[in-house]
C-alpha cells in the first residue's frame, strides 16, 4: 500500500509536470507564432508602402502627359530622373484605347512587356482609375515587375508604364542588424506562394520549417510574404522554459514520491509496532490475570455464612499483583479470613504473596490465634532482602456466637455492615509485615445478626490525588443500608468503586452471617 | 546529589541539602513504582552514607505509593533516626493507615 501511494504521487506529479510543460511549450510556440506573424506583416507593410509612392509618381506623370498632350519633353524629364536613380529600368508612355495600346514614348531599356508581346493583354485591363496595375514578367533570365497607372479621368487615354528589375536569382540580402535580420522571407506575386510567382527571397525557396505567411493588396494584385524565423523570436529563456519546467517538475515529483514513500513506510512501521505492542500487552495482561487467579484460592463452604470474593486487575495490570484473599475453615463453626497486599508488582511480588498466604494458612491450621499468626509471619518476610512489605488483615469468625476477632499489620480494617449502619472496625494497626517487630494486638467483639463483613485492598479505595479517607468513606456510603445478596453487593462495589481510574489491583472479600 | 527530571512534574526527585551537617533530603514529584526506577542511583548513594539522623522534607512531594513507602522504610532501617517533614495530608494518612507512624515519624512541619 505505501508503495502504491508513493507511485501514485510520482505519477500524479509527472502527469501534472508534463501538462505544465505542454502548456509552457504551447505558450512558447504561440508567442513565437505571434511574433513571427507580426514581423512578417511589418515587412509586408514596408514593401507595400512603396506601392503608394510608385502609384502617385506614375499617375502624376500620366496626368502631365495628358495635360501636355503627350509632350515628350515633360515625359522625358520624369522618366530620365527615375532611370538615373535606377528606381526603374524602363519607363514608357502608352496611349490606351479600345482598339489596343500603342507606345508613345520610351526611356531606358526596352520594356519586357513589349518584348514578350504581353502589352496588349496587360493594357486591355488598364483603366483610368486611381489604381496601380501590376504585372509580373517573371520568366526568363531578367525578370521584371511592371507597373502602370492611368489618371482617374475618363477623358485621359495615356498611361505611364514602368518596370523594375528583380535581383539576379531573385536573391536579396537583409542586413542582420536590421529589424528583420532574424527573418528569412520570400515574396510572391499573387495571393498564394507559387514558385513561378516568386519576386525575391532571402534564402532558398520554398522556405521550410515553421513559417508565417501574409497576403497584402499590391496595386490591382496581391503579394504574399512567407517568413520564417532564423532564431527564436521569443528569446532563449522562452525556448528553454518548457524543458526547465519538465526537469524541475520531474525532480519535484520524484522527491515528493520518495517523501511520501518514506513517511508511509514510517507510518506502516509505527502501526505495526503499535499493533504488536497492543497484542503483547493483551497477551501479558492475559497471562497476569491467569496467573493471579491460579494463585488465589477457591473459597470453602462455611456453614452459616455466605462467603464471596472478587479480584479486579488495575489498568496497569499487565503484571501480576501482590493482592490476595483467603478463607480457612479451622473447625466446624469457625473460620479465619485473610486479605493482604504485597507492595510492588510482578512475579516477585506474586511469589512473596503466595509464600505469605501459605505460611499464614499453616499457622492458622496449627491453631494459632490471629495476633500470633501475624507475629510469626512477620519473621518470614525480611524486608532488607527484597525491599518488600505486606499489609495483612486477618480475622477469626465464631459463626454461632457472632464473634469476630481482627488484627491488622498495616492493612485497612474491614467494614462491618449491620442493619442500617456501616462502619469500619476500630482497632490498632501494627506496621506491615516485614517492616518491624511490632506486637500485633487483636480486637474482639460481638457482631449483630446478619452482619456483613467486607475486607478489601487499597485498589478499591485509593485514588491518586485524593486523601485515603475520601475513598474509605465512598466505600462505606456505598454499602450502607444494603440488602442485596452478597454476590451482587460485591459485583456492584467492584464496578462502582474501580471504574476507570483504578490503577491498582483490587480485592474484595465478603462474609455474611446467614442468621 | 543530582536532581532528576525536575522539569517533568510527574517524575520523582530526591535532593540532598546540608549533607555535611546532617542529612536533609528533599523529595518531590510523585514517588511511585514507575518513577522509582529513575531514583535508584540517588537512593543507593544515600544508603551508602554513614547512619546519621536523616530528615526527609516532603514539601514538594505530591504522591507516594507502597513502593515509595518501601523506599522510606529502607532509609529508616539504614539511618539512626528518620523524620518526615512537611508531608501533605494525603501522604500523612498513607503513613498512618499503614501503621507506620512509629517507623516513619511525622515530625514538626
Amino acid at each position: 500500500m505505501p508503495r502504491a501511494l508513493s507511485l501514485t504521487v510520482v505519477a500524479g506529479g509527472l502527469v501534472l509536470m508534463f501538462a505544465l510543460t505542454w502548456v509552457a511549450s504551447v505558450v512558447y510556440r504561440h508567442d513565437n507564432d505571434r511574433l513571427l506573424t507580426q514581423q512578417v506583416r511589418q515587412v509586408g507593410l514596408t514593401l507595400t508602402s512603396d506601392v503608394a509612392v510608385i502609384q502617385s509618381e506614375l499617375s502624376d506623370a500620366a496626368e502631365v502627359a495628358n495635360a501636355t498632350n503627350a509632350n515628350p519633353s515633360s515625359f522625358d524629364r520624369f522618366s530620365n530622373a527615375h532611370i538615373a536613380s535606377k528606381s526603374f529600368v524602363s519607363v514608357s508612355l502608352w496611349r490606351v484605347s479600345a482598339s489596343g495600346a500603342t507606345e508613345v514614348a520610351h526611356t531606358g531599356s526596352t520594356s519586357r512587356l513589349e518584348s514578350t508581346g504581353e502589352a496588349s493583354t496587360f493594357f486591355a485591363g488598364v483603366r483610368p482609375s486611381a489604381q496601380l496595375y501590376v504585372v509580373g514578367l517573371l520568366s526568363g533570365a531578367n525578370p521584371r515587375l511592371g507597373f502602370a497607372a492611368m489618371p482617374a479621368d475618363e477623358t485621359s487615354s495615356l498611361a505611364v508604364y514602368a518596370e523594375v528589375a528583380l535581383p539576379a536569382g531573385r536573391k536579396v540580402q537583409v542586413a542582420s542588424a536590421s529589424p528583420y535580420g532574424d527573418l528569412n522571407f520570400a515574396l510572391y506575386l499573387g495571393a498564394k506562394p507559387e514558385a513561378t510567382q516568386l519576386l525575391e527571397a532571402t534564402t532558398a525557396t520554398p522556405i521550410g520549417g515553421h513559417t508565417a505567411s501574409v497576403s497584402m493588396p499590391f496595386g490591382n494584385s496581391q503579394i504574399t510574404l512567407v517568413g520564417a524565423a532564423t532564431r527564436d523570436l521569443a528569446g532563449g529563456l522562452s525556448t528553454a522554459l518548457p524543458w526547465i519546467v519538465l526537469a524541475v517538475g520531474c525532480a519535484i515529483a520524484l522527491a515528493s514520491g520518495s517523501i511520501v514513500e518514506y513517511v508511509a513506510r514510517r507510518r506502516a512501521y509505527a502501526e505495526g509496532l503499535a499493533e504488536e505492542n497492543e497484542r503483547l500487552y493483551l497477551q501479558q495482561r492475559d497471562i497476569a490475570a491467569t496467573l493471579q487467579h491460579a494463585l488465589l484460592p477457591a473459597l470453602p463452604v462455611v456453614d452459616g455464612m455466605d462467603v464471596a470474593a472478587r479480584y479486579a486487575a488495575g489498568v496497569s495490570g499487565i503484571e501480576v499483583g501482590g493482592d490476595w484473599y483467603d478463607v480457612v475453615v479451622t473447625r466446624p463453626g469457625r473460620c479465619v479470613f485473610v486479605v493482604g497486599d504485597v507492595s510492588g508488582r510482578g512475579l516477585h511480588a506474586a511469589t512473596t504473596m503466595a509464600a505469605l498466604r501459605h505460611a499464614i494458612r499453616a499457622y492458622v491450621m496449627q491453631g494459632d490465634d490471629v495476633a500470633t499468626v501475624l507475629a510469626k509471619v512477620g519473621a518470614t518476610l525480611t524486608f532488607d532482602d527484597d525491599h518488600r512489605f505486606a499489609t495483612v488483615v486477618i480475622g477469626e469468625i465464631d459463626v454461632a456466637n457472632h464473634r469476630l476477632t481482627v488484627a491488622s499489620a498495616g492493612h485497612f480494617m474491614p467494614l462491618l455492615i449491620a442493619g442500617e449502619s456501616a462502619a469500619f472496625v476500630e482497632g490498632h494497626i501494627e506496621p506491615p509485615i516485614g517492616v518491624g517487630v511490632g506486637e500485633p494486638r487483636a480486637v474482639s467483639f460481638e457482631v449483630p445478626p446478619n452482619a456483613t463483613l467486607v475486607a478489601f485492598t487499597d485498589g478499591l479505595v485509593e485514588r491518586r490525588g485524593e486523601i485515603i479517607d475520601t475513598g474509605l468513606e465512598r466505600l462505606r456510603v456505598a454499602t450502607a443500608n444494603t440488602h442485596q445478596p452478597l454476590e451482587d453487593l460485591l459485583d456492584d462495589l467492584m464496578s462502582a468503586l474501580t471504574t476507570g481510574a483504578g490503577e491498582d489491583d483490587a480485592v474484595i472479600l465478603g462474609l455474611r452471617w446467614q442468621k | 546529589m543530582a536532581e532528576v527530571d525536575e522539569d517533568e512534574q510527574s517524575r520523582a526527585w530526591l535532593e540532598c541539602r546540608d549533607c555535611d551537617t546532617g542529612i536533609v533530603v528533599r523529595a518531590g514529584g510523585e514517588m511511585d513504582v514507575a518513577s522509582l526506577e529513575s531514583l535508584q542511583r540517588e537512593i543507593d548513594e544515600l544508603l551508602a552514607r554513614d547512619p546519621v539522623p536523616l530528615a526527609i522534607d516532603m514539601t514538594d512531594l505530591r504522591f507516594i505509593d507502597s513502593s515509595g513507602i518501601a523506599v522510606l522504610i529502607r532509609l529508616a532501617n539504614h539511618f539512626d533516626a528518620i523524620e518526615i517533614r512537611n508531608a501533605n495530608p494525603m501522604i500523612r494518612r498513607v503513613i498512618q493507615v499503614l501503621g507506620l507512624e512509629t517507623r516513619l515519624p511525622l515530625g514538626p512541619d
